[in-house]
């Protein structure tokens, strides 16, 4: 997991504002329309490209057909395992902050709980 | 170490202590609980049954202090809130930037970076519950609602909220909760309400663009009654201005966040202190480039939005005064395809993103009913 997080790290580190398409310099001595063969690896590959990380994503992307949903479900089910005592010396945190009676919310209470959007 | 002690605790260690306020026992609240888990601070909101939101509120950072005799006596000898986790003390909270000033050495650690579980803290996530558990409580009803919200995956770096939410989503599950998530931005229109001016339909609700302004990120929605059209989140915020500031001027990180907190007034800049200047002109261009990326992100969304619409401001980063008036003058040199006819801070800007998943929280719980 550790290795995983601090791969992912590493590609943050690296990227920037600009998306590879924005970047990549048109080669004016080529025949190729390279412009052309940028937008379409792009369409093709999807998002995962737009942190301009370089090969590292494209390399990474090839197999990235694979399901990681049970994969991840396994890892963050281990994550709220506690391991080891902990020791505190508090049971509750926090200051409490009380605000005005808000009566304008249940209309949207209401509108909300009509939506169908999940 | 004593004298080394007296001079770190100063003389009002008893008021340092960041007591918990129990909820007064005879308020009854609604059944759905709204949590704003966010990089810098962790927020609870519950509304009580005569109207009244009641949040309570924690800072969501860690000072590590190494296991010894000096470290014990310390904690002994102050009232500072601590979690003893393999061989580390946390100084959690309020305390943790307390003592590192008082210290002058080191620097906070927080359990989430960029609006998720900070990968480079070994103990993020066990950290992280721990404190969650003692500022969200337990549900007042079995399985109660509960909105926790999430940032939306960023435009400008690679990172992926689901792993994320997956985590948050045990933690709320073990603790008796029916969570799920909710967008971060998304709960500024459900608790303050954006509203576009339709030419054809007068004014409709939870219409507008929503922001809102973290220390890790930006989250920015556009919603449409009530429903979200687009999306998104930038890195690059508060956080990256501290330390940019902090960079440039060579003052402590935690310095910095002071200043930016008290002194800072965007309309109003005090140019002899460079601390401040360098604050205005990293404040200037993140909200550019923010107003950027909100640009090209919304404008192919011409066809719902026929009118002119109202942006509606939250989060930490949002609060320093003149904030709206620099966002309103970079919309406007824009090319945003719809007309801002106000930006508008929201009333509680801390406390917003927690409303308006509570208000969220409700409706599911009123779906809930209607189904039963």
């Amino acid at each position: 997991m550790g290795d995983y997080l601090k791969k992912s790290q590493f590609n943050l580190s690296l990227s920037d504002d600009k998306s590879p398409k924005e970047t990549g310099e048109p080669n004016s001595q080529a025949q190729v329309d390279t412009s052309a063969i940028a937008d379409a690896v792009i369409a093709a590959i999807g998002q995962k490209l737009k942190s301009g990380s370089g090969h590292g994503n494209i390399v990474s992307d090839s197999y990235e057909d694979f399901d990681e949903t049970k994969t991840m479900e396994r890892l963050a089910e281990g994550m709220t395992i506690q391991k080891g005592d902990k020791e505190s010396n508090f049971d509750d945190l926090g200051n409490v902050k009380e605000s005005e009676k808000r009566e304008d919310v249940q209309n949207r209470i209401d509108l909300l709980s009509d939506l169908d959007d999940e | 170490m004593a004298e080394d002690l007296d001079a770190i605790l100063g003389d009002d260690s008893e008021e340092r202590r960041e007591e918990p306020k129990p909820d007064k026992p005879t308020q009854e609240f609604k059944p759905g609980v709204g949590v704003d888990i966010g990089t810098s601070n962790i927020v609870v909101s519950r509304q009580t049954k005569d109207g009244k939101f009641v949040s309570r509120f924690h800072r969501n950072m860690l000072y590590p202090l190494e296991i010894s005799e000096e470290s014990a006596d310390l904690l002994e000898r102050s009232s500072y809130l601590y979690v003893k986790v393999g061989s580390n003390y946390y100084v959690i909270g309020e305390d943790a930037l307390k003592l590192v000033n008082a210290i002058g050495k080191g620097s906070v650690v927080r359990p989430m970076k960029d609006g998720i579980l900070n990968p480079s803290l070994k103990e993020s996530s066990e950290l992280l519950f721990f404190i969650i558990k003692a500022v969200v409580g337990d549900p007042k009803t079995k399985n109660e609602p509960l909105r926790f919200s999430i940032p939306a995956n960023p435009i400008d770096v690679d990172m992926d909220n689901v792993f994320h939410k997956m985590v948050l989503s045990n933690f709320f599950k073990k603790l008796g909760y029916d969570p799920k998530a909710v967008n971060e931005a998304m709960c500024i229109a459900y608790d303050c309400n954006p509203v576009m001016k339709s030419e054809d339909e007068g004014d409709l609700d939870m219409s507008g663009i929503t922001v809102s302004a973290g220390a890790g990120m930006w989250n920015i929605a556009l919603a449409f009654k009530g429903l979200s059209l687009v999306e998104f989140s930038c890195t690059k915020s508060g956080d990256h201005l501290d330390e940019q500031v902090s960079k440039m001027t060579g003052v402590p990180k935690t310095k910095v966040i002071k200043v930016k907190e008290k002194k800072l007034d965007l309309d109003n800049t005090d140019m002899s202190d460079n601390v401040q200047y360098a604050l205005s002109v990293y404040y200037e261009q993140m909200i550019d480039r923010m107003v950027h990326h909100i640009t090209q992100a919304f404008k192919d969304q011409t066809s719902e939005m026929d009118g002119e619409i109202e942006v509606v401001v939250a989060g930490g980063t949002s609060m320093a005064p003149g904030f709206c008036n620099k966002l309103k003058d970079s919309f406007d040199r824009s090319d945003l395809p719809f007309e801002v006819y106000r930006v508008r801070h929201s009333e509680t800007p801390f406390y917003t993103v927690s409303q308006g998943a509570c208000i969220r929280a409700q409706a599911d719980y009123a779906k809930l009913q209607k189904k039963t």
